[in-house]
């Protein structure tokens, strides 16, 4: 069954009330799925968020090895989680914590789409039935989140643009706690929050929050957009083509990026034709793959209308040399 | 003896004047698990004031010299309400677990119950 878009928790409301089964796709970007079952949430991924397999191998709390072996033996019969545990790998209460983690970092991006969504009856998650989530819960969960986030320096533009640490310190002294730290000392000026939190399989939220924190207390600013397409869509921006909305299957993820997110930096997946010139990059007025707010979007419009000049043989304004304009503006005076 | 957050939550409900339990990721806010009362609106409200007053504590260098790494055990605050009790779930690099709970006044004991809280809260992560 499948319903038009609208706002996605009232679509939601309505079949956790029915006490459904199966797994709901969200269809816009950044995309994802929620499990539920009689009604309750069990489960929730989206690829801006970090997955049960990225906090626990990301981490170090797992060796990747072990994580596939109990993915292997327990995918098939949705019972990961109960591997994990009855190998004495994770405490009944890492688990449950990872699990809600994960669950809580997706419903965050998910729960405020406007989105069509689809239900694949009957599906569970591969991890397993570890926790149940009252609809209601995760939707105020979220809403305190956004509200932290807002409440802790309002600038949405630090979730999705990359990480940028000031090169000198305005005082004299500071103090970062472990995860601050951690995002410092793996911020590279490419990785936006998202990235950060899933090189690290630290919790979502948790980076999010801190690095607006940071930016309130004059430590990091916001650099280039990017990272992760799905990174802005859930502030309200508007709609975007995004390629790297598909989800796994059921859920779970092998592990398998795991060494290669920790390695490189991940790429910039920039729509064809949508790089900004070089100079609107340095005037701030990128209009790059991730606009984030409203105000944003007339920026975006003013950077693509340069083409029609460029269409002639005369020099677009963006990179218009400075000669040039000397000339004019002599030109001009000598009128 | 492995438990599950239920089995946690009843054991450090078993402490002496324990009027209500939390087990609260304290890096989201997000509250894995509670038990008995609490003092604000609800349990997922004082997971997030367990969050808050968390971040202070860690991310103020009180009582540490610049350049030194500091590990915090337990936050305790006493106020007229009752004495609250925050553990960190402590052991690894990326601990992200606190144990609060919330003692009457009259009849809790402070040092035991963080003994108590400390041995539940090595039970929590496997070795």
């Amino acid at each position: 069954m499948s319903q038009p878009s609208r706002h996605l928790r009232d679509t939601l409301e309505t079949w956790c009330a029915m006490g459904v089964t199966g797994a709901i796709r969200v269809l816009a970007p950044p995309g994802g799925t929620l499990y539920v079952a009689d009604g309750w949430i069990t489960y929730a991924e989206c690829p801006s968020a970090c997955g049960v397999d990225r906090l626990l191998t990301a981490s170090g709390r797992l060796p990747v090895a072990s994580w596939r072996e109990a993915v292997a033996a327990g995918r098939a019969s949705h019972r990961v989680g109960e591997r994990l545990v009855q190998g004495g790998l994770l405490t009944p209460v890492e688990l449950e914590a990872t699990v809600l983690s994960a669950l809580h970092g997706a419903a965050l991006f998910l729960l405020c789409l406007d989105s069509a969504i689809r239900l694949d009856m009957g599906e569970t998650p591969a991890i397993g039935p570890v926790v149940r989530v009252d609809l209601r819960d995760a939707c105020a969960e979220v809403d305190r989140r956004r509200r932290a986030l807002d409440d802790a320096w309002p600038d949405s533009r630090m979730d999705t643009h990359a990480v940028v640490p000031v090169r000198s310190l305005s005082g004299h002294h500071v103090g970062l706690n472990a995860l601050q730290w951690e995002i410092v000392a793996h911020a590279d000026r490419r990785r936006t929050p998202i990235d950060l939190a899933r090189s690290l399989g630290r919790d979502t939220f948790a980076t999010l929050l801190e690095v607006r924190r940071m930016a309130r207390a004059g430590l990091v600013g916001p650099g280039r957009p990017g990272g992760r397409g799905a990174a802005g869509r859930w502030i309200g921006a508007g709609d975007h083509s995004s390629a790297d909305a598909t989800a796994p299957d059921d859920g779970i993820g092998t592990g398998e990026d795991a060494d290669e997110q920790a390695l490189e930096p991940p790429a910039h997946p920039a729509p064809a034709g949508a790089e900004p010139a070089p100079l609107a990059v340095v005037a701030g007025v990128d209009a790059g793959p991730v606009p984030l707010s409203a105000d944003d979007r007339p920026l975006a419009r003013r950077t693509a209308s340069p083409v029609r000049w460029s269409d002639g043989a005369g020099p677009s304004p963006d990179v218009c040399p400075v000669s040039v304009l000397l000339r004019i503006r002599d030109g001009l005076a000598a009128l | 003896m492995v438990f599950d957050t239920e089995g946690c939550l009843r054991q450090i409900m078993a402490i002496r004047g324990a009027l209500g339990a939390n087990l609260v990721d304290f890096t989201s806010g997000l509250s894995v698990g509670a038990a008995g009362r609490t003092p604000s609106e609800d349990h997922h409200v004082t997971a997030a004031g367990v969050s808050n007053v968390a971040h202070s504590a860690l991310s103020t260098a009180a009582f540490v010299s610049t350049g030194q790494v500091n590990h915090v055990d337990d936050i305790v605050v006493s106020a007229e309400n009752g004495y609250h009790l925050i553990h960190f779930v402590g052991g690894r690099p990326h601990a992200r677990m606190a144990l609060y709970v919330w003692l009457d006044r009259a009849l809790g004991n402070l040092a035991m119950a963080q003994r108590h809280l400390r041995s539940t809260a090595a039970e929590l992560v496997a070795g």
